[in-house]
């Protein structure tokens, strides 16, 4: 076992008691601190209770990584990432792709029906603002940040990126009623589901 | 320990190479300090297992640029930190997710039943220990992350000095020194709690 700092009491003593407690300590250890501790009795209360500490520490440590310790790997499977320049020139073909679509689209239209572009224009949404829309909805109390799952390119040339958004929503269901479960018997994860049992009141934000 | 990370190596050169059951079994050889290491870095109010899942799909999509087998740790613990700094910069401060039983208002969420008021001693005595340990955990996190770390690490019974310092990437001296200042620390932030909730 390596050695302790030779100059500070408290740090050797500490560094001993670490031994002991993760049984790492040899028998010389175990006589120093003996030796320390018949001078200074209080050492032994101070052993103990690091010892205390560190079971707890560890139980609880084990219960909050308990879930998280079965995470396994995602199902699908995930392609490497891919060099810089490739993903580059895969986002810039989308890029150019969309331009070049938006571009044709708009010269269509205008040939064609030119009168009522400008006002049907104005009701297509890009999927941001339909989040948005979404996202404004009385019970939804925010997004948190997406997560990419996937990256993989395309025949046609371009890159196809999955990625999952998280939204987090609250329901308020009557205390009394008798709760949606799933086949399990576990309270159903279906937003919907959830959400056809709220009492029939307008929505009041917690305070 | 060699041996061990000798079998480690030939499962890592799999796993670059995309045998997918070589990446499944190095994630479920590693994933159990990897949690601690989340624990110890994560954003308060971010669950553990969603930045898991995170680290999880950036190790598959990524272990092809591990150019040394024998830097995995120090490889994966550098993706862990890069994940949950990520999400502190992109996590909404006003999100939090519920970790109690009740609700703001008091109310017991569905599926949990309330605890019979006339509870047995040794039920009580469980809770007692079971919020001592929360309590612990909650002091545990508030010590610098260079002290949190190898004292979480240490908490995964099987990891030695030596395992901590190779993940760690630091001499095995610095990991038995900071976990004995952890310790210390830890005791000395549970005393002042005691004696401030003592006089108050």
């Amino acid at each position: 076992m390596t050695t302790a700092p030779m100059n500070d009491p408290e740090a050797i003593t500490d560094l001993l008691m670490s031994r002991i407690i993760d049984g790492e300590a040899s028998p010389a250890d175990h006589d120093r601190f003996e030796h320390m501790a018949a001078a200074e009795p209080t050492l032994w209360r101070q052993l103990a209770l690091r010892q205390v500490d560190s079971v707890q520490l560890r139980d609880a440590v084990t219960d909050a990584t308990r879930r998280a310790a079965a995470v396994d790997l995602p199902s699908r499977r995930v392609i490497p990432r891919m060099s810089w320049p490739l993903a580059l020139s895969g986002w810039a073909a989308v890029l150019i792709a969309l331009v070049s679509w938006g571009l044709v689209t708009m010269t269509e239209q205008r040939m064609i029906e030119p009168a009522a572009e400008p006002e049907r224009a104005s009701f297509r949404f890009t999927p941001e603002e339909h989040l948005s829309q979404y996202l404004s909805a009385p019970y939804v109390l925010g997004d948190m940040a997406p997560v990419v799952v996937d990256v993989k390119p395309v025949s046609d040339g371009r890159v196809a990126v999955h990625f999952v958004r998280r939204i987090e929503e609250i329901v308020f269901l009557d205390p009394f009623a008798e709760l949606p479960v799933d086949a399990d018997g576990q309270l159903t994860r279906d937003p919907k589901a959830l959400r056809d049992r709220e009492p029939a009141v307008p929505f009041r934000a917690p305070s | 320990m060699a041996q061990q990370q000798g079998t480690d190596e030939r499962v890592i050169e799999r796993a670059r190479g995309g045998d997918r059951r070589a990446q499944q079994e190095l994630w479920r050889a590693h994933r159990r300090w990897v949690a601690a290491i989340v624990l110890a870095h994560r954003p308060r109010s971010i669950e553990v297992d969603d930045l898991m899942q995170e680290v999880a799909v950036k190790l598959v999509s990524r272990i092809d640029s591990l150019r040394d087998p024998a830097a995995f740790r120090p490889w994966l613990r550098q993706i862990i930190l890069n994940v949950c700094r990520g999400a502190a910069r992109s996590h909404r401060p006003q999100l939090h997710l519920a970790d109690d039983s009740r609700t703001d208002h008091g109310q017991l969420e569905p599926g949990r039943a309330a605890a019979p008021p006339a509870a047995d001693l040794s039920a009580r005595e469980t809770l007692g220990r079971q919020e001592a340990a929360e309590r612990l955990l909650e002091q545990a996190l508030t010590l610098p992350p260079e002290y949190r770390e190898p004292l979480l690490l240490r908490c995964m019974r099987s990891l030695t000095y030596q395992q901590i310092s190779i993940i760690l990437d630091l001499p095995v001296t610095t990991v038995e020194t900071r976990l004995a200042r952890a310790r210390r620390m830890l005791r000395e932030e549970i005393d002042e709690q005691i004696i401030s909730e003592g006089c108050a």
